[in-house]
Formats: structure tokens, sequence, C-alpha cells
């Protein structure tokens, strides 16, 4: 991963999560990884193209999602209906759209793709042999890890 | 001795009844012997020890030893002789002579083992050896000084060494091993432990834990060697703790040239004369470079400068990559005082002052390196080739099996007769693909077809 792009999507996703979430977010250390572990429950994926290609993955519970989703809509959301979906694409969209802007101020052009949302027990993603970087946060007393891919071409 | 009587003249007779007398007197001296030896076979070497020393020789099993807890290695345990309690040693342990073992690791409790006793003033004491042989007769001349190129056995505890039957046989000065007035037995005891291995191993224990590195088989050989320098130096006969400071002296002797600072002379001429002219035959109008473990970057930009100087009208393509964070935001913006810059760096080329003794490299050099956040063990979700890949030092922080796949995959990345450099210290096994660059001061290999 080229140092210039870790910052933008480390802070954005800070950033974003502050303001329509909760203040008291804990980053962790970021570390590298270049196979998959089973993901948490609820993965939000963005495609990136441009000066690099890859995706971002954001990957929460189940139970973490439902709560970002209501705390964003203000009233209480049990279900992941069409309200929460749309919710957490549109935060997954906020998040790599702001790293994508910053990265185009420091001269990087990248194109976004429209999020996906994917929920289920026991899923597993995996993308061949690229290593990712991981940006593991706590917040709202559960974990969420964004995990970043891109590939230069 | 025949004399010849028709060439000899009367007056040499008394001479020559004199000489005859005295072979006569020489003859009758080889049939007097001075003592006897009982020998034995230890590993594929036979040894001997005098007669004089042995109160007996027994067959045991191995079950009749009873073993002690916490002795040394070689101190099988204890065995009841007939009412008296003697300890039991294997001569082959003691002295470093094992035959390599097989991996069947099942003993037979059963075995019968041959032992000496041999008896010194007020100890008993049962040697294991590996097949007792005869009792030879020898006299004193017969035996000649040790030599001190007898590498296994320490010359002082040997009397001397003596051929039979073309055979070398070492004869072993039981008092100076085993006898408990003298030194000499500790002295024995601790040299033999001092470099046995479970030392070593303890000792590289504590620099793995205090370091957080890893010493596997690239990498032991060097470290073998600082611990005989350590124990040497400090004049340590015992298993001793390290403090951390210790421990990263110890291993700041391990790192290649120039680790951390800028490269310079004569090292920079070593890599120009070796590496240039392999990249000379392979490169035209780009130059594909990757740092592995560029750490604060320096070795970097000195490899850059190197062959920006040389590539004068190639493109240099560099990917700078270490798997820690901080150090390598550091490398890229890299700022030092102008004492750290050496002479051969073009300074007004490459740097840019922002103080009055602080210089930071230029920004479109900057750019023209690509530092990246990237862990080596994932080294294959890299998908480009490369002329010249720096892996210096590496192999402390991967295991054995890890640093393996991490060679086979950047062999991969490696276009043929590209260079990968490893640690000065470093040595690599067999590996697929790669052919040793013979140098004296770089470790390095070429790609090779395969």
């Amino acid at each position: 991963m080229r140092l210039e792009y870790i910052n933008p999507f480390v802070d954005s996703a800070m950033d974003i999560l502050r303001t329509t979430v909760t203040n008291e977010i804990n980053k962790g250390e970021l570390t590298l990884r270049s196979n998959i572990k089973p993901m948490l429950g609820l993965v939000l994926i963005v495609g990136i193209t441009g000066q690099a290609t890859g995706r971002v993955l954001i990957d929460m519970t189940q139970d973490l999602g439902l709560k970002i989703a209501s705390i964003m809509n203000n009233e209480e959301i049990k279900n992941f209906d069409e309200l929460a979906n749309s919710t957490l694409t549109e935060l997954a969209n906020m998040i790599v759209a702001a790293a994508a802007t910053k990265l185009h101020s420091s001269g990087y052009t990248f194109d976004i793709t429209p999020p996906a949302i994917f929920i289920g027990d026991n899923l597993r993603i995996s993308d061949n042999k690229i290593e990712s970087l991981i940006v593991p946060l706590e917040l709202l007393n559960s974990k969420l890890e964004i995990n970043v891919a891109l590939k230069e071409v | 001795m025949e004399v010849n009587l028709e060439k000899m003249d009367f007056k040499n007779i008394l001479e020559y009844q004199k000489d005859y007398k005295e072979s006569y007197n020489k003859k009758k001296e080889i049939i007097e012997y001075d003592f006897k030896i009982v020998s034995f076979k230890l590993g594929k070497e036979y040894f001997g020890i005098d007669i004089m020393n042995v109160k007996e020789i027994k067959k045991i099993r191995r079950n009749d030893i009873t073993r002690v807890p916490n002795t040394l290695n070689f101190v099988k345990g204890v065995l009841n002789l007939r009412g008296e309690i003697i300890s039991i040693i294997d001569c082959e342990t003691m002295f470093h002579l094992e035959e390599e073992k097989t991996d069947d690791k099942t003993i037979d409790k059963n075995k019968i083992l041959p032992i000496i006793v041999i008896k010194l003033d007020n100890l008993k004491l049962g040697l294991i050896v590996n097949e007792i042989q005869r009792v030879i007769p020898l006299r004193k001349k017969d035996i000649q000084p040790p030599s001190p190129l007898l590498g296994t056995i320490n010359e002082k505890f040997i009397k001397g060494v003596a051929e039979i039957n073309q055979r070398l046989y070492v004869i072993f000065d039981t008092d100076a091993i085993f006898s408990d007035k003298t030194t000499a037995k500790r002295e024995v005891l601790q040299q033999v432990a001092d470099f046995s291995e479970d030392y070593f191993i303890h000792f590289c224990n504590q620099l793995e834990e205090l370091n957080s590195i890893h010493i596997n088989d690239v990498n032991k050989l060097k470290i073998r060697n600082l611990y005989k320098e350590y124990i040497a130096d400090k004049n340590i006969k015992e298993l001793t703790s390290l403090d951390n400071v210790t421990a990263q002296k110890i291993m700041n002797n391990f790192y290649s040239n120039h680790n951390g600072e800028f490269w310079n002379q004569p090292y920079v001429n070593h890599f120009k004369d070796t590496v240039l002219n392999e990249l000379k035959n392979i490169c035209s109008e780009e130059v594909r470079v990757l740092i592995v473990g560029c750490g604060g970057g320096y070795e970097a930009f000195s490899v850059y400068f190197i062959l920006q100087d040389f590539f004068e009208d190639s493109i240099i393509k560099m990917t700078a990559a270490d798997s820690n964070l901080s150090t390598i935001s550091k490398a890229s913006g890299l700022e030092c005082e102008k004492k750290e810059i050496p002479s051969w760096i073009n300074i007004n080329k490459y740097f840019m002052k922002i103080d009055n003794n602080l210089y930071k490299i230029k920004k479109e050099i900057n750019s023209k390196i690509y530092f990246e956040f990237h862990d080596a063990r994932n080294i294959s979700s890299y998908h480009k080739t490369f002329d010249l890949i720096l892996a210096r030092d590496l192999s402390i922080y991967f295991s054995n099996s890890e640093y393996e796949n991490f060679i086979k995959e950047v062999t991969k990345q490696l276009i043929e007769g590209g260079v990968i450099i490893i640690g000065d210290n470093e040595q690599l096994g067999k590996s697929n693909g790669l052919s040793k660059i013979n140098n004296k001061n770089l470790t390095l290999y070429k790609r090779i077809k395969g």
C-alpha cells in the first residue's frame, strides 16, 4: 500500500464516523494482511478505479450495523430493511468518497463504484493474493474493520 | 645384524661387536612394554585408557542406569555396582563424538552398554563407550605427544597418540579429565558445556526474546560466531542471562554494513563492481528495483543515487517497502544533517537545504521512489518483476519456513539475470533458481533459469 494512500482512508473513515455515528472511536494499530479472515457478518464494499484499482471493505457485526443505522436515522431500526441497507451503503459511500477527494487534492485521481452490502453468517471474501491495509476501529463497544486493498496499474 | 667378515678388517671388529650389543639391547627393549591400555571405540575413532586406572569392564543394560535430574548432558545417571553407587558418563556425548543419530527416537531400554569402570583416588566412574576392544601393551616411546590439531578433545586431557597396526589410538589422561583433586575436571566440564548446543540455544532464545527476532538457518552461522565471541570476550563459563542492552549490542554486530545510515566507501564500490556489472547486461531503458525492509530509507536512497549516477539516461523505478509504518513514513521525506551525507553523494543534485545544517531529499527525487507500507510475508501479492532486489537482514524477522517461502516468492519476481542482495551475514541454503555470485563483501545471488 503506497504510503500516500494510507492516511486519506484512515482520516476520512474517522471523520465520517465521528460526525455521523459517535464521537468515541478508538483506532487500533494499522496492519497488513494478504489472506482474508472470516467476516463479522455485515460487509460493505466499494470498488475503486483510476490511478490504482482495488476495493474497500467495511466489516462489522450485524448488531453494530443496526445500531449505526438507528443512530444515523434517529429512529430504532430492528431489521435490515430497505432503509437500513441504504443508510449503511451511504455510509460506505461517504467514507470512500471522502478519501478519494483527499487523494485527489494530493494529485491522485480515483473513481469509486456504487457501494454494495452483504449480510450473512459465516461470510468469507477472497480476492486473489492482494495485500490489504487493515484499519481496526472500535465504536459503540463493537469492532469495525476497514480493509483497503489497492493495486497500482 | 650380519657381519660380513670378508669385507671387514679386524680393526673394526670391536666396533661391530659394540654396535651389535647395542642393537641387541634395543631389541630387548621392544619386548619390554611400559604399560598396557584398554582400547575402545567412541564414534569411529579408537581410544585408550591406562589399564592401571581401570577397575573393571562390565556390560550393563540401559535400564540399570538410574537417571539423575538436572545434570550435565553427558552424565547419564548412577549405577548400583555391588552396593556401591557410581556415576555413569557417556564419553561420546562428553567429547562430542556422537555419530549422526537416526531420527528413530525410541530408546531400546534393554540395550546392552559396555562400560569401563575407572578408579581414581577416591572416585569411581563408569564410562559408556561404543565398543570395548582389547588390551594393548605399549612402550612409552610409541606414544607421540598430542597434536594441537586434534580438535575434538582438548589437548591437555590427552596423554598422546599411538599407532598400532596402522590405527591411531588416542590415549586419555584419565587423571586430568576426571580427577577431583585437580581443577582440570571443572575446566573440561565447563569447556564442553560452554560450547554445547544447550547453552547456545539458551543464548539464542534470549536474543530472540529481547530483540524480538527470529534465529533461523539463514543467520544461525553468524549468531553462533557472535555467541563464541561473546563468551570468549566476557570469559563466561556458565549460563548467563542477557540484558536488553547487551542483547542489542550483540545484534548490532549482526546487521549488514551501513545499516541505518547512508552507504559509504568502500561498500559503495563493492556494490558498483559487482551489481552494476550484472545490471548493465540486463537493463537499458529502465532499472526496476525493489527494496524490502527499507527501514529509514537510507539504503533505498543510497542505491538510488548509485544507480542514477551510473544509468544516467535510464529511468530508475524503485519500490521501497517496510512493514513498520512509522519508520517508513520518516523514510519518505528523509531529513538529515550534513555530516551524515558522505562525500560520494552529490549533495546539490539530490538534497535541498532547509535549515542551517539540515538537508532534505529533493521532492522530485522522493517522488521517484515508491514508498510502500508492505509486509514482506505477503510478497506474493506483488505482481511485478524487478532487476534488482535488496532484502538485507530480513531473515531475523522470519521463521525458517516463512523465510524459505519469502525467497521462493521473491525469486519469481526477479527477471532472469537479475540480482538479489541479502544481508552480509546471511547465507541461503540451496534455493531453486538462484546462483550465488562470489563476493567477499556482499552476499548476492543471481536469478538463473529454473
